[in-house]
């Protein structure tokens, strides 16, 4: 949690001067009881009006410069913690900006999203409480021991034994609830999957009539968490009245030896007052005290989620100096020797690739379901780098080039279409982003969606909803390839993509990539029939390059290409 | 504290009356307290009273009144625990309530409601809203109760020490209201805007994170961040707002309240040296004591003003899904419907999702029993939109749907669904046992049963090298499986539920061909003698319908057979040739 302090720097001036003025208050209110104390003792007692006067004239400045020193802290504090906050989004956000494919794949997406909102919302908290009260709770209790000695040295010894006593009960509380509130997070969780799981699936729940023993299972999870909440809520509730227990336990004991004090005159009335005051506040600052305590305990856990992803260093990076490019090297991509594996611990997921595309040609890759199709297509781009082998684009290993610029040259065009929300013009002007309408609309003739998005009644600014759900799979299909076309890039990857159009739609897409295109395309299918025309088809399995070629020379050689072909055809 | 009257607390109040026993017992209790704690209060008083100067100490009372102070400590304590125990009680149970009632409602709104609202919003008020409901109850819980008749003793006891000097105190108490409703007022302007980019910025984070992929793929990463800090730091300008308008509350209350405990001092003072008012030096250190017990309620609440925020804010989320209104409910006299024959017509239907753009228009089509209807389309076409008129997950907005000459919106909806067995392109399984998840559309199905599907799905193996078979735990908590194997999964689950008629929507998208022509047999079997509703890209699959129905834009484009389609050398012809002639 220290280490965060560096996200501190920028607001040094307010994290160091908060504290002092909420110092400052405690301060003054320490000095109030003393104050009254006086009024009584030399006021009232001795008949002193003036005295009278002059103390509580000068109570009431003190009070009103305490408040405003609080006013300034609590300023100071929302400054810190807010600035701190969204520095550290910031942070984190350019640290996953960096992330390689294989580090996210190991965090996880909604992780990351949590440690981004949950986590960091949590410090700002702890930080804002930190400023506010770590000096003022346990200046108020020092402070109440501090006077107490001052007023009377034996009655102040009472005031240290009560102070172990709390922290022994605060102790016991907070051991005996911290798993209790892991317990409470997981039934929580749970609950959270049942929802989102009966969101996900209510067609087929709603198909099969399973409404009811999906609520059943719902309500048995809804009373665990209540069960759990109010149990660990009952013990923490016992933390303020045995406060007041032991804090009156004080006063009987400060009213017991304070009356023989009295009595052989080494104290006056006013200061037992003064004095049960100051237990008072003690005890209450120590409550205080606790809270934080349960604040800090969350907030370093949350600590170590952030860092965790701050500490990551990018599983790969750019080189530090680009190698000069030959724009006419052929052939435009090489796999030599290829192994690839996700993880460390995982199995290979390719073996001992290798072949080579030449410059404008169509290239088919097909093979069954996790025969590592994808995967292959994702190492030119280098979202992960090879475990063996090398690949090589314009005749220079993509290890070797520089990120930006190997990924500029390379147009993706995923599986899942995904678009971002903002308009249909922002989603394009993502392959290029000074895109004219006229190269949008040139993209999306190509990608078959221009009749759409012709019909829509705001054209090229119609709104996209997040994930682009308000267009049909078909749609985003064909938006996302337009996407990827206006970069021009030299080589255009399409995994999978044709998968949610139809066959007619398919057709002309291909035909019009053929027509309008100057580049480079690879196709991931499993219908033969889209691949038939490619200049080389290559046929995965298990993560091997099981045999490549031309359509018919695959016929011709290859029986798992004949079986695959067969189980297509019409019978 | 300007939104108290929420419609949605309206809404929850009965849900808090449903506890009378502990609201009573939290009364007495509450009594009990707040007398203990004023009686506390006074005996200090009386006993510092009794200290008066040197030689002049009365033991005998003080121990008397130190002892019978122990006693009512002892009375606080366990008052103060119990009655936490019952806000917690209540706290947390009608919450559960809530949230079950909420839960079922949400189980009877219709699919739009579903496909319209982002899952994580709905998600977020069964667990975050509804958590700060329970929070701010269990704080409040306490300072009603022990808080308001600590209020109404602390008064009386003042009023009988010093009526002037309760003047005194009574000034400070609506100054203390004020402040507090001037600054929640203030804040609350700052919390909803806040509120709303933080909104902005976990829609973006969401969006961004989740598809880093493409992000990096298009060397966004630049751009992201850029957004990200801007929108970041509007939520600074105003988070910083909202934080300091709101934590001015407390500061500003508790100065209020030393202004009431000054003026006691000068007042008292005063009025002691005046001597006819009964002021005392007792009295005076009493009071404040009694000022302080009298504004801390006040002070408190000041304290959780946020909290409170925060819980009507969740109330009103909750009572957003409530307020839905939800599927029309079955008639009284709704057919159950068993062992349909199959027999489907659509007359005359008209639908539209959104009001104003209509999809499908005067829709007709008969089906016999045991046919199988082939729905071939471009994207968009309304071949989904068939399916859920059909399932009656959305009603048709005119026209009717009849299944076996009865319309179905006279026969219940789960019958009606039950009758249907379904595959979807999206394979959902639920965290659980294979066998529950396999169990799930019939609840009776035995292993051998189970067995059987799984061989007709080619599941079989994989599910018997399992070490833990069918009890294999699947999901988060359990093991992963690629999405082909889930999507037959949830056909061998269509299977073992032998419905009366079925629904294929692409059910075999997932699955690579080798093995979707190893189950087609399987299918063909499942298929036979069921009135079965099939949409596919695979013309193989299309071909053996007994009628192909070619949709555009909601419309029927053409109907027939495979053999008569082609014949007709229309949309049908073109796309058959775009899959299975060479291309030009």
């Amino acid at each position: 949690m220290v280490r965060l302090l560096h996200y501190v720097k920028s607001y040094k001036r307010q994290v160091i001067l908060g504290p002092f003025f909420k110092f400052l208050e405690a301060v003054f209110e320490l000095i109030l009881p003393l104050l009254m104390a006086r009024l009584i003792d030399e006021g009232i007692a001795q008949g002193n009006i003036t005295k009278i006067w002059q103390m509580a004239g000068l109570m009431v400045l003190m009070s009103a410069v305490g408040a405003g020193c609080a006013l300034i802290c609590q300023y100071f504090s929302s400054v810190a913690s807010q600035g701190f906050g969204t520095e550290l989004r910031n942070q984190l956000m350019k640290k996953i900006n960096t992330l390689s494919h294989e580090d996210l794949n190991k965090f996880g997406t909604d992780t990351l999203i949590t440690r981004m909102t949950n986590d960091i919302n949590q410090l700002q908290l702890a930080l804002a409480m930190l400023i506010r009260l770590v000096v003022r709770a346990p200046f108020l209790s020092v402070g109440a021991v501090l006077m107490a000695f001052i007023i009377d040295v034996r009655l102040g010894f009472l005031y240290l034994l009560l102070l172990p006593i709390f922290c022994v009960v605060l102790f016991l509380i907070i051991r005996y609830t911290v798993p209790l509130y892991k317990k409470v997070q997981q039934r929580l969780d749970n609950l959270n999957e049942l929802v989102t799981q009966n969101l996900s699936g209510v067609r087929v729940i709603r198909a099969f009539a399973r409404t009811k023993s999906d609520t059943k299972q719902f309500e048995s999870s809804t009373d665990d968490l209540a069960q759990v909440n109010e149990k660990v809520a009952n013990v923490s509730a016992l933390l303020s009245p045995s406060t007041t227990l032991i804090m009156n336990i004080g006063v009987i004991i400060l009213l017991y030896l304070g009356g023989f004090s009295v009595d052989n005159g080494s104290l006056q009335q006013g200061q037992v007052l003064a004095l049960i005051n100051y237990m008072n506040q003690m005890l209450l600052a120590l409550i205080v005290v606790s809270n934080l305590v349960i604040v800090f305990t969350r907030a370093a856990a949350s600590a170590q989620r952030v860092n965790e992803v701050l500490d990551t260093t990018p599983s790969l990076s750019s080189p530090k100096d680009g190698k000069a490019i030959d724009q006419n090297s052929s052939p435009l991509v090489e796999f030599r020797d290829v192994d690839f594996r996700y993880s460390k611990e995982a199995g290979l997921s390719l073996k001992n690739i290798n072949f080579s595309v030449s410059d404008k040609t169509m290239i088919g890759i097909t093979g069954p379901t996790g025969s590592g199709k994808s995967t292959l297509t994702q190492l030119i781009p280098r979202f992960y780098d090879v475990s063996g082998g090398s690949v090589r684009f314009l005749g220079l290993d993509v290890q070797e080039w520089d990120l930006t610029e190997l990924r500029e040259k390379i147009a993706m065009v995923p599986q899942t279409a995904v678009l971002f929300s903002g308009t249909i013009r922002e989603n394009l002007q993502w392959g290029k982003s000074d895109a004219s309408d006229e190269e949008c609309w040139q993209a999306l003739e190509t990608a078959q969606a221009i009749d759409f998005v012709k019909n829509l009644p705001d054209q090229l600014d119609s709104l996209v909803m997040e994930n682009g759900k308000n267009f049909s799979g078909g749609q985003r299909q064909r938006l996302t390839i337009a996407r990827a076309l206006i970069a021009k890039p030299r080589l255009l990857i399409l995994d999978d993509s044709l998968s949610a159009l139809d066959y007619q739609t398919d057709l002309n897409l291909r035909e019009a990539l053929k027509r309008d295109l100057d580049c480079t395309v690879m196709i991931i299918s499993q219908r033969i029939r889209s691949l038939q025309k490619a200049e080389e088809i290559l046929l995965m399995d298990s993560g091997r390059l099981l045999a490549k070629g031309t359509h018919e020379e695959l016929l011709e050689k290859s029986s798992e290409y004949q079986e695959l072909v067969a189980s297509q055809e019409e019978k | 504290m300007k939104k108290l009257s929420s419609e949605g607390f309206r809404y929850f109040w009965p849900y808090l009356q449903a506890y009378p026993k502990e609201l009573i017992a939290a009364s007495l209790f509450g009594i009990a307290n707040g007398v203990t704690v004023v009686l506390m209060t006074y005996y200090i008083g009386v006993s510092v009273d009794l200290l008066i100067g040197a030689g002049q100490v009365d033991f005998t009372g003080l121990f008397r009144i130190l002892a019978l102070f122990g006693g009512i400590l002892l009375l606080t304590v366990v008052s103060q625990w119990v009655i936490q125990i019952l806000g917690n009680r209540i706290a947390y149970r009608s919450v559960a309530e809530l949230r079950k009632d909420t839960f079922e409602h949400l189980n009877r709104l219709p699919l739009r409601y579903y496909d319209q609202t982002a899952h994580g919003n709905i998600v977020s008020r069964f667990t975050n809203d509804m958590d700060n409901v329970s929070v701010a109850i269990s704080a409040v819980f306490i300072q009603l109760f022990s808080g308001v008749s600590t209020l109404v003793l602390a008064l009386a006891f003042m009023l009988y020490l010093s009526p002037l000097l309760t003047i005194v105190v009574l000034v400070a108490t609506p100054i203390i209201f004020t402040v507090m409703w001037v600054v929640a007022r203030a804040s609350q302007h700052n919390f909803s805007s806040q509120q709303k980019i933080t909104g902005e910025l976990s829609g973006f984070i969401n969006e961004r994170i989740r598809n880093q992929k493409i992000v990096k793929a298009f060397q966004q990463e630049g751009a992201s961040q850029e957004r990200f800090e801007e929108i970041n730091q509007r939520l600074y300008v105003d988070g910083q707002k909202a934080q300091f308008s709101s934590s001015l509350t407390n500061p500003l209350s508790r100065v209020v309240d030393h202004l009431a405990y000054i003026s006691v001092g000068l007042v008292g003072g005063l009025l002691a040296l005046n001597g006819n008012y009964g002021v005392t030096i007792g009295v005076i250190s009493s009071f404040t004591i009694y000022s302080s017990q009298f504004t801390k309620p006040f002070i408190e609440i000041s304290g959780i003003t946020t909290q409170i925020q925060l819980a009507f804010a969740g109330l009103d989320r909750a009572y957003e899904i409530i307020q839905q209104p939800i599927e029309e409910p079955s008639e009284e006299n709704a057919r159950v419907l068993t062992e349909a024959k199959g027999a489907v017509s659509f007359r005359d239907v008209d639908f539209a999702y959104q009001e104003g753009q209509t999809l499908i228009t005067d829709f007709n089509l008969e089906v016999q029993p045991g046919e199988t209807i082939a729905i071939v389309g471009k994207t968009g076409a309304g071949k989904s939109t068939l399916i859920n008129l059909l399932m009656r997950f959305y009603d048709v907005d005119k026209g009717s749907i009849l299944i076996d000459g009865t319309d179905i919106r006279h026969i219940t909806r789960d019958s009606l669904r039950q009758s249907f067995g379904m595959v979807l392109q999206e394979t959902w399984l639920f965290e659980g046992s294979l066998r529950a998840n396999l169990r799930y559309g019939r609840k009776d199905a035995t292993d051998e049963e189970i067995y059987d599907a799984l061989k007709m799905t080619y599941m079989y193996d994989y599910v018997a090298r399992l070490p833990e078979g069918l009890n294999t735990r699947i999901g988060d908590s359990g093991i992963k499986i690629s999405d082909g194997q889930r999507q037959l999964l949830t056909i061998a689950r269509t299977m073992i539920s032998e419905p009366d008629m079925l629904i294929l929507d692409e059910a075999t998208s997932s699955v690579d061909t080798l093995t979707e022509q190893k189950i087609q047999s399987a299918f063909l079997h499942m298929m036979e003698g069921r009135t079965s509703f099939v949409i596919a890209h695979r013309l193989s699959t299309i071909r053996n319908a007994d009628k192909i129905l070619v949709l555009d834009q909601g419309n029927i484009l053409e109907i027939g057979s495979h053999d008569e389609l082609l014949a007709q050398d229309g949309y049908y012809k073109k796309l058959y040739k775009a899959q299975f002639a060479a291309e030009e």
